[in-house]
């Protein structure tokens, strides 16, 4: 915290808020008023909902506390390049609509979490704990469809999506965490190998029960869980499941433009000592 | 009330009655308590025989033992006889209280006050509650919350009936309803004749008889899967927007941002559809396209399914070389 760059003029000590990637984050409020905290660490995540739901907004909750958290870095591959671009600065990798440069940047993450298992093993440990000296490698994509369906060559998309479920599959444990944003994850957008290895979902207002199915996890609609329900209007609000199993009727907290480019800024600033690892 | 269980108690059965306790019923519960009868009798009879026959004479101590057996082998196979009965009261609990209050708090009121102030009494206990809308919300609230145990009871009767159980099905036991937000929960336990996958298939009936938007169905505890909550939901609680309270952090604390170095502002070219042109044959990926602009990674310039080479010159990345 002591070594602020001499360039600026203000010497000021940036307080940090002493947030951790490793506390719940706030995300909204439930049906009753109470707010929803989720865990970050050892979650991977899906969020679903049709154009406009509010699934970038919910993004940017999560980015505003992983931003905020000195042990975290952020990967954010974004094919619509304006939903994570003004996180671009506290970001370690920004990937806008490029495929190649997408793929890199997993096989860059894949290769530090295999150096991470081999290094656990050495010590004889399972997984990383709040001590450890790396940080926590927050990948947050948003659009996934953009990387795995559209864009690019059929072997580079299969390539992106066999290597974002490699990811999901092995990184939790060593802190890789992926956070991932679609409209509607149907198995012609990501494999459903993929989509099942997300515990926890999101589902924003959806257009039809099977959609809200397909991002819940089949059957929750007949039990009256469906996203369909849900006031078109009224964007974050959603379906989420996480702890309990059970999906909760949740709207998400919203972070205006103005109070994300600030976060932003004031994450850059506080975590630049940090900040050395070059995209 | 009076009307109907003479009706269906002593099974005279009139057109335009309502049956509070079917004839089945009836003779089901007859059964259980002569079972009952003899089942406690016996029971208490023999410990409380044994007991008292060491503190009295044997013969004196087995005769009150046969006594205390009769009466209360006959206190308990009497509830169980009426219990169709009494739960209907129990149903009616709350109904039949609210009437009480009104039919005999009014005359009451009136009795011991004169009419002016009883009025201004009735007056206010109605019209406050009316006129407040945070009381009145409450009140609704609550009314929707014995409302609903009602409505469930006869959403449950045909579902137990049609449930291929025959008679021996009964109804779950409606526990309490809570308001919530969005509209009720009431918590119930399940019994033979109604399953958890039968509701699951009549949300629809239960949503349409509680005269609610949607039904939800969960289980209410991880280790006993006849408790299940419902969640009737009549509004959507969650319109109003939520503020992350991280929105604040830093603000105040004389931070800076213009010491946030930005990236340089990029110039706007290529922003319209005339400034971009058609990319090469998107059938050969390897085919070249003419740059818009010096620094383009932009998203228009890679066109549809941009395997046009990449924009960005990334010179001799080792990666690209499986692509
Ligand atoms: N939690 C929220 N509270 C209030 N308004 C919200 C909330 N979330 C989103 N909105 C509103 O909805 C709009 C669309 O949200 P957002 O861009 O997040 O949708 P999206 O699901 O990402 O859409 P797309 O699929 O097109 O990317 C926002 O601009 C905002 O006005
Ligand atoms: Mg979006």
């Amino acid at each position: 915290m002591s070594m602020l760059g001499s360039a600026f003029v203000r010497p000021a000590i940036p307080v940090a808020p002493n947030l951790s990637i490793f506390d719940p984050v706030f995300i909204g409020v439930d049906e009753f008023g109470k707010p929803v905290y989720v865990t970050m660490m050892y979650r991977n995540k899906l969020i679903g909902g049709e154009p406009g739901a509010g699934k970038s907004s919910l993004l940017s909750n999560y980015l505003a506390h992983a931003a905020l958290s000195a042990d975290c870095r952020l990967c954010l591959i974004d094919g619509k390049q304006v939903e994570l671009g003004l996180w671009e600065q506290v970001a370690d990798v920004f990937v806008g609509p490029d495929q190649k440069h997408a793929i890199r940047t997993l096989l860059r993450v894949q290769q530090v979490m295999d150096n991470r298992y081999a290094y656990l093993r050495q010590h004889r440990r399972r997984k990383i704990t709040r001590d450890d000296a790396f940080s926590a490698i927050l990948i947050v994509i948003d659009e996934i469809a953009y990387f795995s369906a559209t864009v690019g060559s059929k072997t580079e998309q299969d390539m992106f999506s066999a290597l974002l479920r490699d990811l999901v599959a092995r990184g939790r444990a060593v802190g890789i965490i992926v956070l991932a944003a679609t409209q509607r994850p149907s198995s012609d957008i990501i494999p459903t190998s993929l989509r099942d290895l997300f515990a926890w979902r999101f589902c924003g207002r959806t257009s039809n029960d099977s959609s809200s199915d397909i991002v819940l996890g089949h059957g929750w609609a007949s039990k009256g869980y469906t996203a369909n329900s849900l006031d078109p209007t009224n964007q974050g609000s959603g379906l989420l499941i996480a702890e309990g199993g059970t999906p909760k009727l949740v709207k998400a907290a919203y972070l205006t433009d103005d109070d994300v480019i600030h976060l932003a800024d004031y994450a850059a600033y506080i975590r630049r000592p940090q900040h050395a690892l070059a995209a | 009330m009076s009307n109907s269980s003479s009706g269906g108690l002593f099974g005279r059965q009139h057109t335009g009655s309502v049956t509070l306790v079917d004839q089945p019923v009836r003779v089901q519960f007859q059964r259980k308590a002569q079972l009952t009868f003899w089942i406690v009798a016996i029971v208490t009879g023999l410990i409380s025989a044994t007991v008292l026959s060491h503190v009295w004479h044997p013969l004196l101590g087995l005769l009150a033992g046969a006594v205390i057996g009769f009466v209360l082998g006959l206190l308990v196979a009497s509830v169980v006889l009426i219990w169709p009965l009494l739960r209907a009261l129990w149903w009616w609990a709350d109904l039949i209280t609210a009437g009480l209050v009104v039919f005999l708090g009014w005359p009451a009121l009136a009795n011991a006050t004169n009419v002016p102030v009883s009025l201004v009494v009735l007056v206010v206990l109605v019209g406050v509650p009316a006129a407040v809308p945070a009381i009145r919300h409450r009140v609704v609230a609550i009314v929707w919350c014995f409302a609903v145990r009602h409505r469930l009871r006869t959403a449950f009767a045909p579902m137990v009936r049609s449930g291929g159980h025959g008679r021996a099905g009964s109804l779950p036991l409606i526990g309490m309803a809570w308001p919530t937000p969005a509209g009720e929960r009431v918590t119930i336990l399940l019994r033979p004749g109604l399953t958890y996958a039968d509701l699951e298939r009549q949300l629809g009936a239960l949503a349409e008889t509680c005269r609610a938007d949607q039904v939800r169905v969960s289980r209410a505890s991880q280790s006993n899967a006849a408790r299940v909550r419902i969640d009737i939901s009549r509004r959507d609680p969650l319109t109003a927007l939520v503020i992350n309270p991280l929105a604040g952090v830093g603000r105040g604390t004389g931070f800076d941002p213009t010491i946030v170095p930005l990236s340089p502002g990029m110039p706007p070219v290529g922003l319209d559809l005339p400034d971009v042109p058609e990319p090469a044959d998107p059938e050969r990926p390897t085919g070249r396209v003419p740059r818009p602009r010096p620094n383009g990674n932009g998203s228009n310039a890679n066109g549809g399914n941009g395997s046009s080479p990449s924009g960005r010159s990334l010179p001799d990345d080792p990666n690209d070389a499986f692509i």
